[in-house]
């Protein structure tokens, strides 16, 4: 049965259920208000992000619910990416931060997930300057304070 | 999504789930630079803790804490600051050490108390009274916490003048003295200093009392707790680290209204529940029925391991069970009660996931009632742990549709575990983790010899008369691993066949014999359990070379983490590894002087060039003038016909093919082979086979776990790796092997292999960031 979801700019996208309960907040909200026709508002999602979030629920619509193991490694990865999301993430800074933002609205955790290890993994090939001018950002610490944070890595690094 | 309100209490947002738009209040900048637009420098403060969440302890130190104030107030929360303090460093150097990251920096504090009667301090700076040190570093935390406002240091938001007078360290891990432990930790712990704690490991104690009601009552964010002796053996040694309850001397004085009575030796206390969840206690002596208040008070334990745990000899137990003729005549200690300890546990920890049980003496081996009291009255659990003395053949099948992680250990007897082990991977679909170190396994058990009817080693018979069976037979139905899901394997492969060969075909070489072992090995992994992440072998016969078939784990798309422990020298040939950089050629070429020997010494006319190197590297390396020769000569040669490094690798792929297929034409096949024609349909059909559909694993084939040590199938394989790198140079592929590697080692006994780990670093420079973060 299809379920019709509205954007933040009114426009209706029609989708399978099953895709749509990939998000867990669309899941709850069909849970709660049960059967019907009437269209899922989304005021937080625009219309172009949402096409991307239908595109990843679509290609992932089979996959299994992940549990954790409690037994399994408990550091996180960010170079484990599948081959598909990555290039999904292949987009502007600005739709890659909305994507996110919007996995963690509708709560799609490996969406939230791959959106996150993809930010992590252009932040690892970056010296803290480029990484302020890659996301604009001011740098706000004075030369005293910058010296002191110099010093105090000196100790951390390598012990 | 988890949030770490403490972090953000400078921080008011509310994030779009809530139904709002994003917005929060920053810390105003410095400068008078227009406000940024939306990127990560603004995003929502629990999505940047994700993200951060991913980056490792070098990125956190070194990128992110130094982006902004924001980020470093975010970064500082994952940056595990750590500190190691031992009384046989300078004073100064740890006073520098603990000052540099602060108090509140200080995440893990690791105290290395040495017995002074075995490490005197000689040298300069280090001070010669252990409990002088011990009073310098009492010092310098004192003097830290008493830093009040005006300070020009940040705390963890980020902010300037304001110094937080309390540690917050979450993991300390003591070991040596256990003397100091009690004379300048527990003042800390009853001062309320060691709050923050997670985390404690009490390491290599030596032998005397430790007083757990200081840590338990006073340190109630506790959530892993180790204690672990120095003696491996603790009935090996009349003095010990002995658990201890002083509070209990009290109660059983005074009468205090937390005792409850009715115990077997006459008192129960109750404790507030604990938050611990990992409980770990090695070769310790303790009274049970303080065991059984501790896991009274441990709802929530998930993890438990009790290895050589003895009861005091002072406890009234001895006589009482001595009559009982259950004593170890050669042990003045006596040994828990074992149906009573595991009845108390399933009670008392019904969250229980990983247990070890062990006693390392064949005085007190789990009994199968033991065993099968730990698979029914433990249901959640999930990790299973033991000796392998304690495995009977009957043990594992308890376990069958349960575990996902499987540990043996060996005690260095050579306890035959190997038929159970095999069953039990053959039935145990859910299994994800195998650590069994220094357990042996047999290569032999991976073949499917479909003539075989035995219980034993498939019987290769080589009689040429012996006709191929027909391919209908090959039915491998039990008798390959159930575990396809397996992340983790962590054994000791050998052989029996070796032997078997050289006494048989005796035309045939001793090192084509062991290759096709490993060709088995390598091969059986990357069929059967495709979604490996993590291997550690280990073998007498493990090579690396292009004939042994390590090309197979390619196929492995996540493996992490590769270790070998080989005992010889291993064996490097040209080309042996050049598979491994496919697709990763953006790396740029080494310094000449990193070039490996291998690789000048093979270098000639007829040969292929993997790297650029230099005439007076030659010149070194070989006879001056015969290097310098070879080497102008492939100069030249590049140059003239304009060799690209994928060409050079293309080349050298292809070359490696054609001899595989060379030598492969000249080994006889085994008789339980399928018949050569039937071989060569089945490589047929698999070539219609799509490999780069990375998600589904590959289909299991009779024919290939039958033929899988066959060379044919190196050579198959690096004719599809040949064709892969042609699609990447040609711009249709961007694909790479082992895309998710971490590190590859290769060690002889304990030491890594320099020349192996050499050549591999030059495939993948990556790796070596992995060895510095390491």
């Amino acid at each position: 049965m299809p379920v019709t979801l509205t954007s933040l700019d009114n426009q209706e996208f029609k989708v399978d259920k099953e895709v749509a309960e990939r998000s867990i907040l669309i899941k709850n909200m069909i849970e709660d208000v049960g059967e019907s026709d009437a269209p899922i508002p989304l005021p937080n999602v625009s219309a172009a992000v949402l096409t991307k979030v239908i595109e990843y629920c679509e290609h992932h619509r089979n996959d299994p619910v992940q549990v954790q193991d409690e037994t399994d490694d408990p550091r996180k990865r960010s170079n484990d990416i599948e081959e598909w999301d990555m290039k999904f993430m292949q987009v502007d800074q600005e739709m890659l931060f909305e994507i996110i933002l919007a996995a963690n609205y509708l709560d799609i955790k490996p969406l939230l997930d791959v959106g996150c290890k993809t930010v992590a993994n252009i932040i690892k090939g970056k010296t803290p300057e480029e990484i302020r001018k890659a996301f604009n950002i001011v740098n706000d610490f004075t030369p005293e304070e910058e010296a002191q944070i110099k010093k105090e890595n000196e100790w951390a690094e390598d012990r | 999504m988890s949030l770490f309100s403490p972090l953000l209490e400078k921080l008011t947002f509310s994030t779009m789930r809530s139904g709002s738009t994003a917005s929060f209040e920053v810390i105003e900048p410095h400068t008078s630079q227009p406000p940024p637009t939306f990127t990560a420098g603004h995003a929502v403060p629990e999505i940047m803790q994700e993200i951060f969440s991913y980056l490792s302890q070098q990125d956190l130190i070194r990128k992110a804490s130094q982006v902004n104030r924001l980020w470093r107030s975010i970064s500082m929360f994952y940056i595990r600051g750590k500190v190691s303090w031992q009384d046989t460093m300078t004073t100064k150097e740890q006073e520098l050490a603990l000052l540099g990251i602060g108090l509140e920096g200080t995440k893990i504090l690791q105290l290395w108390a040495q017995d002074s009667r075995v490490y005197p301090a000689y040298d300069e700076g280090v001070e010669k009274l252990v409990g002088a040190a011990w009073d310098a570093l009492a010092e310098t935390i004192r003097s830290m916490t008493a830093v009040q406002e005006g300070g020009a240091r940040l705390d963890r938001h980020g902010q300037g003048n304001t110094v937080r007078n309390r540690p917050q360290w979450q993991t300390l891990i003591f070991c040596g003295d256990i003397k100091w432990l009690s004379l300048q930790l527990e003042p800390w712990i009853l001062q309320g200093s060691l709050g923050s704690l997670s985390t404690l490991r009490l390491l290599h104690l030596t032998p005397g009392p430790i007083d757990l009601s200081c840590i338990l009552c006073e340190l109630s964010n506790l959530t892993e707790l180790v204690i672990e002796s120095m003696e491996g053996r603790p009935f090996a040694s009349k003095r010990n680290v002995t658990i201890t309850w002083e509070t209990r001397t009290m109660q059983e004085e005074g009468g205090e209204d937390t005792q409850e009575g009715g115990g077997e030796d006459g008192w129960t206390l109750v404790l507030p529940k604990l938050k611990i969840r990992t409980l770990s206690l090695r070769s310790i002596l303790v009274n049970q029925s303080i065991l059984e208040t501790l896991f009274r008070s441990m709802p929530q334990l998930r993890s438990l391991e009790l290895v050589s745990v003895l009861q005091p000899k002072d406890t009234f137990h001895v006589e009482k069970h001595r009559s009982d003729g259950r004593m170890d005549p050669f042990d003045p200690h006596h040994y828990l009660d074992r149906v009573r300890l595991l009845e108390f546990l399933a009670e008392h920890c019904p969250c229980l996931a990983h247990f070890h049980l062990s006693m390392n003496t064949r005085w007190w081996k789990l009994s199968q009632n033991d065993m099968v009291r730990m698979a029914s009255r433990f249901p959640n659990l999930k990790s299973f742990s033991c000796m392998t003395m304690d495995i009977k053949p009957e043990t594992l099948p308890l376990f069958v549709d349960r575990l996902t992680t499987l540990e043996l250990t060996s005690n260095g007897h050579l306890i035959n575990v190997r038929s159970t082990l095999h069953w039990y991977l053959c039935h145990a679909p859910l299994l994800l983790h195998l650590k069994a170190p220094g357990v042996l396994t047999f290569a032999d058990d991976l073949i499917l010899d479909p003539t075989w009817k035995h219980n034993g080693p498939p019987r290769a018979s080589m009689s040429s008369s012996r006709p191929h069976p027909p391919v209908e037979t090959l039915n491998f139905e039990g008798r390959v691993w159930a575990c396809r899901d397996l992340k983790t394997i962590n054994v000791c492969m050998e052989t029996q066949r070796l032997l078997h060969y050289t006494a048989r075909r005796r035309s045939e070489s001793g090192d084509e014999v062991g290759s096709s072992n490993n060709r088995r090995l390598f091969a059986y992994l990357s069929l059967v359990c495709p979604k490996l992440e993590e291997i550690t072998l280990e073998g007498s016969q493990l090579e690396i070379s292009v004939q042994s078939g390590l090309v197979f784990l390619s196929r492995l798309n996540r493996l992490r983490r590769l270790r070998l422990f080989v005992s010889l020298t291993p064996w490097l040939e040209k080309g042996s590894l050049d598979w491994m950089r496919i697709g990763w050629g953006m790396w740029p070429p080494p310094p000449p002087w990193r070039t490996p020997v291998s690789w000048t010494q093979t270098a000639g006319p007829f040969q292929y060039l993997t790297e650029p190197y230099s005439p007076r590297v030659n010149a070194k390396r070989q006879t001056p003038w015969i290097g310098l020769l070879l080497g102008r000569y492939e100069e030249r040669r590049l140059a003239k016909e304009k060799i690209t490094y994928q060409e050079s690798l293309l080349r050298g792929l292809e070359s490696t093919t054609a001899d595989l297929r060379n030598k492969a034409k000249t080994l006889a096949l085994p008789s339980y082979y399928p018949d050569r024609s039937t071989i060569d349909e089945f490589m047929r059909s698999k070539e219609q086979h799509d490999p780069s559909n990375d998600s589904d694993p590959p289909p299991l084939h009779p024919i290939e776990l039958v033929t899988m040590e066959a060379l044919d199938h190196v050579a198959e394989r690096f004719q599809e790796l040949t064709s892969m790198q042609r699609q990447i140079v040609e711009g249709k592929s961007e694909k790479r092997i082992w895309p998710h590697v971490e590190s590859f080692e290769v060690h002889m006994t304990k030491k890594l292999a320099p020349h192996a780990m050499r050549c591999i670093l030059q495939m993948r420079p990556d790796l070596q960031a992995w060895e510095e973060a390491e």
